[in-house]
């Protein structure tokens, strides 16, 4: 690249950057119309003026020209000698978007015509006069609007000049001739062509493209390619291969196959330039004025060509382009294809590249430790390298990404104009709302999210929103909204598309994919009103009574759906008809790198990405026949309240499933058609044997089976992912989870990239190769579809709703010691970890270990009751809570696990000191052990605020009433407030409670209820506590062990102030202080 | 059949059923609206091969009102004739 090519290309990047914004702020000077908002006028006109003057340096004069209009007319409304108005803006929009396409194609900008930009913009600063008598003096929008040129539209409606001229644009005709043969074998020049070539003093060659393969995969434009072409070269003839073209019934044609014949001046030293992203060998030399090789071919590589070519001239030969670079000094460096090919750079805050050559730096160093570490053998030195190279990669990785992230106000930028232009043309009144536009996301994801978004934004102006007839007659404000926010929620981004118009109708969806046979009544029978609105993601559906040039053609929510999980993208709906529709997006940070769980199924590993993970599953066999049904011809996974169809991924992959036989250690294959049939017939497979063996390793329990009886031993559990496309969830059995590894992420080969099953491939830290899975491609090639309204789903739902009405306890369980069997309430753990006992570490009678950088306390229940002590137990594990405000682990032993069951808690039997009480959990007395106890007495300096707060609280008399059927919730609550200094009332159901209150209005202060109970339910009582004017405004804590959106929702309408976990200590003596000192004040509900 | 401004992979995804039915149900003449059309890709130019080749002495598949970048990128690809590019439409100059 030359200084010219270099500064071109500044020029280039800071004018896009001026344009980027332009759009919106005419928009919002539009808005404020005479009260003009003149620093955005003037934002506005320096970046006219600075494109002016560079487009002038660099002796583009269309650009100049379009810009020093521009420039004029905001000059005026700076002025106020005219008034912004929808038709100033118009004329604007358009001249700005021309020149952000002369600024994209600088090359092509002098070809472009732009008289009638010209022309509307010297009428607009030429009549001097107030906008209103301005309209009629635009002969050259008229004009051109009629022609159906798109240029603009005085209307409002939407315009295609930018895309028009971006992606196709007029380039110099060549010399056409009748339509050679079409069909391979491919077309060679004729005698005559080469003559006239060689008359002009011109190369000929033959280049190889494809037109899918190199250009669309690739993201190059078609019409840009030949227009790139035809601005060097002259094109002979060019022939399609259009055979590889399959029907209309098969996949849309994956290859188009093309040969091309161009005459140009471009030697074959620099035709390279012209092709640069076509493999050398692409390029075939077919005849020129000179001697076809240049200095730096050897002979070596010239191989004689066969048919006419070999008489066409004085070099007849075909240079294999890619060998003739291997040979001599390499050509001077090529011309880039287009002079101003900007689309692959990215401005980086010198900030972060100040932090990478800083982490550049300690990457040496690090390489120098490992290098005299391993020079001199020394263990410890490599491990402290190990270490530091761990911490520098992470850092550079973080900072890469930091590079990498644009605002996707970039992709969000141009809603305003587009929602403006469409609802004019549809007569339509909408306020768009948009948040979050400062959200960053890789420069990728954000390219890919614009096609998408866009068409939601269209289909929500167009079909989601009423017109104002339909809403005033709805009852609705006449102005829909639609709303597009972005925000950052658990290490993803999600996007919403939101209107309040007329929302999906499920039957209509449901009609219209029956009636075009997209799917069967009989799958139809088990869909929810929720999986029925997924289906507007179906290939080729459309609802829309009449088919609009907006939208409405079959064409769009699926390819928009593809076009997300490509991305690595969930969207999920939520829509209800006559209020409107939410399109909720879930996207993650970047694709580059993502956090994965490695499972392995039939000898391979696999990794899947940990956003389409909701939970892992571990079902022992004997609660394979509880929880795995049959539904038609297929399993189905019972979890809790929801019925999931089950899918096997050796099934989909086509691998064959084998288990380990306990008895002989032999892999055996899997006879069973489904894991619910215990009994099935003898599957075909189970003919062929397998040699593999399991290495032998710890015992595998025996079990006792009767004759026939093919139950498989312990080994033989089924570990179930249960994963998220975004509208459907499945259960997938795997053979074996691993561990959860940042995996990169690497494009499938050519001949994989088809499966649809997979996204990608990685490397693990061993070495090996993994598949990467793609969930909701894996759905389809299963065939899998939703089961929310199945019969058997409905009797789980009135199931799991009677559990809930009963008192239910979620543990965590695990052991101390192999025999000691113990449970911690799951809402008391915040992360799990498995450590070895070298990680622990003594300090006096206290135990740490190092986490995350920090310290961490850790106890153990032998702190202060009577069991085993666990240090030297193999398979340590940490749980991780909080107690006091400071972080602790509980150390405990594999195997963990988590039951969700009514449980009778024993209170006495087994009560010590960090041991609650105890209950049979499956057939073992299990410890509930008390971690609040267990620290206080572990570490009773951090009680220290909480002594002071008690004294204060004492003083203050303050007295709670708490309502818990459970008597060991009720137990639990009222020993952590009772600690705190308050008075606590206790009754075991709302009824109860509701006359304690009464009897003791003046002195309740606040009131603590769970949620399920007999006679009266903490709603119940919440409900009759605010219609009683002495307690109206009594706080109400609700303590629960499930708080789902809706059943907060439902406690907020009753008059619950606030929403606590159960047994969640700190939690509640926080709010329950707060909320205390509010009685007779107010109440949130 | 009024086309969209661009004829690419995601939307020749959509309409390549719609014309299969369509041709399943008797049509055997295409007209193509190429008003808007801005933006066409190899998918969309196999889907009109592919149109094409299917009906071969049947029927016909014929483009109208494209504007001359358009009728520029099916002539370089010796396509103009055999759709029956309507050349005398008026063009634009985007």
């Amino acid at each position: 690249m030359d200084d010219n090519d270099a500064l071109l290309k500044a020029f280039v990047e800071e004018s896009r950057e001026h344009l980027a914004t332009i759009e919106a702020d005419l928009l919002v000077i539009e808005e404020g119309g005479a009260d003009i908002n003149e620093d955005l006028v003037n934002k506005v006109f320096r970046a006219a003026h600075s494109i002016k003057g560079g487009s002038g340096f660099f002796g583009l004069e269309n650009v100049k020209q379009l810009a020093h209009k521009s420039e004029t007319v905001l000059d005026m409304l700076r002025s106020r000698k005219i008034s912004p108005n929808a038709e100033i803006t118009n004329v604007l929009l358009a001249a700005f978007d021309q020149l952000r396409v002369m600024i994209n194609d600088t090359r092509g900008s002098e070809s472009a015509d732009i008289a009638d930009l010209v022309a509307g913009l010297t009428s607009l600063s030429s009549a001097h006069a107030p906008a209103a008598a301005l309209a009629p003096a635009l002969p050259g929008v008229a004009a051109s609007h009629g022609t159906g040129a798109g240029t603009l539209n005085p209307g409002g409606g939407p315009t295609s000049l930018g895309n028009a001229a971006a992606t196709v644009d007029t380039c110099a005709k060549p010399d056409w001739r009748a339509t050679s043969g079409e069909k391979l074998p491919w077309f060679v020049p004729t005698a005559a062509d080469l003559e006239k070539a060689r008359a002009r003093a011109k190369y000929v060659y033959r280049i190889h493209c494809d037109l899918i393969e190199d250009l669309e995969n690739k993201g190059r434009d078609l019409a840009g390619f030949f227009h790139d072409i035809g601005t060097t070269a002259e094109i002979l003839d060019c022939a399609l291969d259009t055979g590889v073209i399959g029907g209309l019934e098969n996949a849309p044609a994956d290859r188009v196959p093309a040969q091309l014949v161009i005459a140009t001046v471009l030697d074959p030293e620099l035709i390279p330039a012209l092709f640069a992203f076509l493999p050398a060998d692409r390029i075939e030399f077919l005849d020129g004025p000179h001697p076809p090789a240049p200095p730096w071919v050897s002979t070596a590589a010239v191989t004689t060509a066969a048919g006419p070519i070999k008489a066409a001239g004085p070099g007849p030969g075909s240079v294999d382009i890619e060998n003739a670079r291997n040979g001599l000094p390499k050509p001077s460096s090529p011309k880039p294809a287009t002079a101003s090919s900007v689309e692959d750079t990215l401005r980086v805050n010198v900030a972060l590249l100040d932090t990478l050559m800083n982490l550049a730096g300690e990457l040496v160093l690090s390489r120098n430790q490992v290098r005299a570490a391993v020079a001199q053998g020394n263990g410890a030195m490599l491990a402290s390298a190990e270490q530091r190279i761990n911490q520098v990669t992470s850092e550079l990785q973080d900072v890469i990404m930091q590079t990498r992230l644009q605002p996707i106000n970039n992709v969000f930028a141009k809603f305003p104009r587009l929602v403006r232009d469409l609802s004019r043309s549809l007569g339509k009144e909408i306020i768009l709302d948009v948040q979050g536009k400062d959200v960053a996301l890789d420069k990728t994801l954000i390219e890919g999210l614009s096609d998408p978004l866009t068409h939601m934004m269209r289909n929500a102006v167009d079909h989601g929103i009423e017109s104002p007839e339909e809403r005033l007659a709805a009852g609705k404000a006449s102005a829909g909204t639609v709303r597009i926010a972005a925000r950052y929620d658990a290490g993803q981004v999600v996007v919403e598309v939101a209107d309040d118009g007329k929302g999906l109708d499920p039957q209509r969806l449901s009609d219209a994919a029956l009636r075009k046979g997209l799917i069967t009544a009989e799958k139809l029978l088990g869909m929810s009103d929720g999986d029925k609105q997924a289906l507007i993601f179906l290939p080729g559906l459309s609802t829309a009574k009449q088919v609009s040039d907006v939208s409405g053609r079959g064409v769009g929510m699926d390819v928009v759906k593809t076009n997300l999980d490509r991305l690595g993208g969930q969207v999920e709906i939520i829509s209800l008809v006559g209020k409107g529709s939410t399109f909720r997006i879930k996207l993650p940070l970047t694709l580059a790198i993502i956090p994965s769980l490695i499972i392995s199924a039939a000898n391979e590993r696999f990794a899947i990405p940990q956003a389409n993970i909701e939970e892992l599953l571990r079902l022992r066999p004997e609660d394979i026949k509880m929880r795995v049904e049959v539904i038609g011809d297929r399993d189905v996974l019972l979890l809790r309240d929801r019925i999931l169809p089950l899918a096997h991924l050796v099934d989909i992959i086509g691998a064959v499933s084998t288990y380990v036989d306990p008895l002989t250690r032999r892999v055996e294959i899997d006879r069973r058609v489904r894991v619910a049939d215990r009994r099935s017939p003898h599957h075909k497979l189970a003919e062929t044997p397998l040699e593999a063996t399991v290495p032998a390793g710890p015992a595998i329990p025996t079990f006792k089976r009767g004759a026939g009886d093919r139950r498989r031993g312990s080994v033989s559990s089924l570990e179930i992912a249960v994963v998220n496309t975004g509208v459907m969830t499945y259960g997938l059995v795997v053979g074996t989870f691993h561990e959860t590894e940042e995996v990169v992420v690497k494009p499938l080969g050519r001949r994989l990239k088809h499966l649809r099953e997979y996204s990608g491939a990685t490397i693990l830290g061993d070495g090996t190769v993994a598949l990467i899975l793609d969930i909701p491609g894996l759905a389809a090639k299963g065939g899998l579809v939703p089961l929310s309204a199945t019969t058997r789903a409905q009797e789980l739902a009135v199931d799991a709703e009677a559990l809930r009405a009963q008192d239910t306890h979620t543990l965590l369980l695990f052991r101390n010691g192999p025999g000691e069997h113990c449970a911690l309430p799951l809402d008391l753990v915040q992360r799990i970890e498995q450590i070895k006992p070298a990680q622990v570490e003594r300090l006096g009678n206290r135990r740490s270990m190092q986490y995350r950088g920090n310290s961490l306390p850790l106890v153990a229940l032998s702190d202060t009751a009577q069991v085993d002590g666990i240090e030297q137990e193999e398979n340590l594990v940490v749980l991780v809570s909080s107690a006091n405000g400071h972080e602790v682990g509980l150390l405990g032993c594999m195997p963990v696990d988590v039951i969700e069951d009514k449980i009778d808690i024993d209170q006495n039997t087994h009560r010590q000191k960090g041991i609650t009480g105890s209950a049979l959990v499956r057939g073992h007395t299990t410890l509930i052990a008390d971690l609040y106890e267990l620290v206080d007495s572990v570490f009773p300096e951090w009680g220290a605020p909480r002594e002071a707060r008690r004294a204060h609280t004492k003083s203050e008399q303050i007295t709670v009433l708490l309502a818990e059927d459970s008597d060991f919730f009720r137990a639990q609550v009222k020993k952590y407030l009772e600690e705190d200094g308050f008075k606590v009332l206790a009754a075991p159901d709302g009824e109860a409670a509701w006359d304690l209150l009464s009897a003791n209005t003046e002195d309740v202060s606040i009131v603590v209820t769970d949620i399920e109970m007999p006679r009266l339910t903490g709603l119940g009582l919440a409900a009759r506590i605010r219609a009683d004017e002495r307690t109206s405004k009594l706080p109400i804590i609700a303590v629960t062990s499930l708080a789902a959106e809706e059943d907060v929702a439902r406690g907020k309408a009753a008059g619950i102030t606030e929403y606590q976990a159960k047994l969640d200590r700190e939690q509640l003596l926080a709010s329950v202080h707060s909320l205390a000192v509010l009685k007779g004040n107010t109440h949130a509900g | 059949m009024i086309l969209e401004p661009q004829l690419t992979r995601s939307q020749v995804q959509g309409l390549q059923p719609i014309l299969s039915g369509e041709i399943k149900s008797g049509a055997t003449e295409f007209e193509f609206d190429c008003a808007a059309l801005c933006a066409l890709d190899g998918s969309g130019v196999a889907l009109f091969i592919a149109l094409e080749e299917r009906l071969k002495g049947k029927g016909e598949v014929r483009l109208t009102n494209a504007n001359s970048a358009v009728q520029e990128l099916l002539s370089h690809l010796r396509l103009a004739d055999r759709l029956h590019v309507d050349v005398n439409a008026e063009v634009s100059h985007g």
